[in-house]
């Protein structure tokens, strides 16, 4: 069993707070001994990943450093249950959208508590790092209407313990609720009461579009603030996510520094915010990251590294490639993930430059998958 | 780039011969005025058709000799590394094509080299003689991108069959049909204007409907939609859509000449074996070939992948990690699966090995591929090879060879149900 090992990641994630030493990064030595110890529980319990280990030629004995865990692509999860134990008694599984072509990703999750240990802080630290208590209005699926979202599991946890009496979702079996975001926010701007507002990037561009469209632009008051969410995954967007942001900026009559973008997938149990609301509001974080208000910040149990597309190796610090991630929070499942996001990595933190567009077809080679899908329908 | 005789100025200047003396009356001209804007293709395309007509006329008089001598001249031209039309093409075809440099010279040289003497002249007798009164005029080629020589050998099958030919390129990759339609005025020039060529986007309609209605018979390279689309408008079109091929080895071990099939054209190729099928545990197959596959990939080298070709690659080769053995390196992914099946299918310049099946149960299981296999490269003993050759045949194969000759078809292949030189006499 895991629980020794829950035990000891959430440990660690409680020693992080803000005022510790420990909040932006752990020792290399603490999380090389931590993420030396999951893998060899993963590897020891999940006989695929184990046999996946063996090929890489990668052992829990022969492990040089953290960083060579052999990373899974997030692809893998829809194909193989990567867990140390039955999935048929997971406490939670997640389970990716399916807005991409396929079946969907798994991630099972033995139990919660290290993915809850890893939400609450760092939420709080870069969406409530002024420790208001805010009425939230949310622009996705609750849990209830989407059981399997990880997203919607972490929003429904922000309405339930960070959110203030009338905290919702605008949410109906159609999409966003858009008239009754209009209520509320408007109602928001008259009461005077600060709101925080999350929703996917394609729901607020939406909410943005209807304001444009009416001329009915919504200011909010002071304090309030805006999480956009998957803004490279899912349905079509017509702008980018510096647009965006600077649009809902202008909508809402609130500070771009109040509109905060979250970096998160199902396969991930830890999740990536800008600073941008930390900085205009705590010195040290201002001076530690300096003009990296728009990259994302992971939690210190949680280390990305850009990887070179054609042999995997990480690429040294300000280089472009795919992203992986060695993730603390993921006890049960696999913690090193790769995945098909393109960026760069600069002292830990992530600048984003969208998702990796599939590979162009060339040549006079059949489509095999093509073909056998088609014959498949037929 | 473009070539279109009847047009272009540069087409219907007179070139000076490197090894047969220059033009003289090149040097008396007066100074060439500023160029002006190149007339569209859509527009210029009917002039230039006149014109290699026109052309033919003389074409169809020279002998097959002097036929032969000309296209084999040219030939050597672009396997000479000085050569300046081919020092031309290996500035531009790496980045149009996105290949590296040694792939486009090792394309370079496999497409002409098997254009000889001895290989047109026995073509032509073949599928040459008797010509017919009432064949075709004037020959029309679409080629598709990337595998530039794809189209070549109708190309070649025209000219020696005393019929010009027009040449469609890619809009985004026109470099190797116009410098191998400048290459014949250079190194044939007694056949004439044989080779029109031009780039354009299959949206300029205009365009290739001057190109369908002027010429007698059509070559079209491309996926079996455009292939289809393109004969709807154009009945009677030749036409070759995407394919694949395999290997089946029946053997101890995976000869270097395999891996370079499936390196060669970035793995993008029909001739590409897409999966080797081998009689004997595949894992075993696939550590030996991902231990030889670093040194030949320095042959035939890849461009850096992009992120997502890297993605996509990297994920394939995880799931078949998951369920047999993979390895990797710069240009090459080397791949065994425990059980013989064909999706998801590997991605380009990864070599899948799975187990063999029987030759009937290999049948079975590229039937849903219906008749687009192209070519089985076979290893092992005769009766072996028969045995699978045959139980492939209705699959469309057009060619049986060794490990290392995928990659080296012979100019007078017919493939895709085409007698290529005989639908030109």
């Amino acid at each position: 069993m895991s629980d020794h090992l829950h035990e000891r990641v959430g440990r660690m994630i409680r020693h992080s707070k803000p005022a510790s030493g420990r909040f932006w990064n752990w020792p290399d030595a603490a999380f090389s001994m931590l993420s030396r110890a999951l893998f060899m529980h993963q590897y020891d319990h999940c006989a695929p990943y184990r046999h996946y280990c063996d090929v890489r030629g990668v052992t829990p004995t022969s492990l040089p450093s953290w960083d060579r865990i052999p990373t899974v692509p997030t692809d893998v999860f829809k194909s193989v249950d990567l867990c140390t134990f039955d999935p048929n008694h997971a406490a939670l599984t997640f389970m990716t959208s399916g807005t991409t072509v396929g079946t969907r990703g798994k991630h099972h999750l033995r139990r919660p508590v290290s993915y809850m240990e890893s939400l609450g802080p760092w939420f709080d630290a870069f969406m409530l790092p002024d420790g208001l208590r805010l009425r939230t209005l949310v622009l996705a699926p609750s849990r209830a209407v989407d059981p399997t979202s990880s997203l919607s599991y972490m929003l429904q946890w922000a309405v339930d313990h960070r959110g203030a009496t009338g905290s919702r979702f605008l949410w109906t079996e159609d999409g966003p609720d858009l008239e009754q975001a209009v209520i509320e926010l408007r109602r928001a701007g008259t009461s005077g009461e600060p709101i925080m507002l999350l929703g996917t990037a394609r729901a607020l561009e939406v909410l943005f579009e209807l304001a444009l469209d009416g001329d009915r632009l919504m200011p909010l008051p002071r304090d309030s603030r805006v999480m956009e969410t998957g803004g490279f995954k899912g349905a079509e967007q017509s702008m980018d996510g510096g647009e965006l942001r600077e649009e809902l900026a202008r909508a809402f009559a609130i500070k771009p520094g109040a509109i905060v973008s979250e970096y998160g997938m199902t396969e991930l149990g830890s999740q990536g915010y800008h600073p941008v609301l930390r900085m205009a509001l705590d010195k040290p974080t201002r001076r530690r990251l300096g003009a990296a208000s728009r990259r994302f910040v992971f939690p210190p149990w949680c280390r990305v590294r850009a990887v070179d597309p054609d042999t995997l190796e990480v690429l040294p610090e300000g280089e472009e490639g795919l992203l992986a991630f060695w993730d603390l929070s993921n006890v049960d499942s696999v913690l090193a993930v790769q995945t098909a996001d393109v960026g760069l990595v600069r002292d830990g933190c992530v600048e984003l430059h969208g998702r990796a567009p599939g590979a162009t077809p060339r040549g006079c080679s059949l489509a095999v998958d093509e073909i056998l899908a088609g014959a498949a329908k037929a | 780039m473009r070539w279109l005789p009847g047009v272009d100025d540069e087409a219907d200047t007179p070139l000076p011969r490197p090894d047969h003396g220059a033009v003289d009356h090149l040097h008396d001209r007066d100074p060439a005025p500023p160029p002006l804007p190149p007339v569209p293709v859509a527009l210029a395309l009917p002039a230039s058709i006149a014109t290699l007509r026109r052309a033919g006329e003389g074409l169809r008089r020279t002998s097959i000799e002097a036929r032969i001598a000309g296209i084999c001249r040219v030939a050597r031209s672009w396997l000479d590394h000085d050569d300046e039309l081919r020092q031309q093409a290996m500035e531009l075809l790496p980045e149009e094509c996105g290949l590296s440099e040694p792939m486009v010279a090792w394309g370079l040289d496999r497409a002409f080299e098997v254009i000889t003497a001895e290989s047109l002249g026995a073509w032509w007798e073949d599928e040459g003689a008797p010509t017919r009164d009432d064949g075709p005029r004037l020959s029309g080629h679409i080629l598709a991108g990337n595998v530039f020589v794809s189209g070549l050998p109708p190309v070649v099958a025209s000219v020696l069959a005393g019929v010009p030919a027009v040449v469609k390129a890619p809009a985004d990759q026109p470099t190797f049909p116009a410098l191998l339609a400048k290459s014949f005025a250079i190194h044939a020039p007694e056949l004439g204007p044989c080779i029109a060529a031009a780039g354009w986007s299959r949206a300029d309609e205009r365009a290739t409907e001057a190109l369908l209605e002027g010429v007698d018979v059509v070559f079209a390279f491309g996926s079996d939609e455009s292939v289809a689309a393109l004969r709807e408008r154009r009945p009677g079109l030749h036409g070759f859509g995407h394919r694949y091929s395999i290997a089946v080895v029946v053997g101890d071990e995976v000869p270097d000449g395999l891996i370079a099939d499936a390196l060669a054209w970035d793995g993008a190729g029909c001739l590409t074996p897409r999966y080797v099928f081998v009689d004997g545990d595949p894992t075993a197959f696939a550590r030996a070939a991902a231990t030889r596959a670093p040194t030949i990939v320095n042959e035939l080298p890849a461009l850096p992948l992009s992120a997502g070709a890297g993605a996509e690659r990297s994920s394939w080769l995880a799931q078949a990690a998951f369920s047999g053995w993979s390895a990797h390196g710069p240009g090459w992914g080397v791949a065994s699966l425990p059980e013989a099946r064909l999706n998801p299918a590997p991605p380009p310049r990864v070599m899948c090995f799975l187990p063999l099946p029987e030759p009937a149960a290999l049948h079975q299981l590229l039937r849903p591929l219906g008749s687009r296999l192209q070519a089985v490269a076979v290893l092992g003993p005769e009766e072996r090879r028969a045995a699978y050759a045959d139980a492939l045949a209705p699959l469309g194969v057009s060619r049986v060879c060794g490990p290392g000759e995928l990659q080296r078809p012979p100019i007078d292949w017919n493939h895709d149900d085409v007698r290529i030189l005989a639908s030109l006499v």
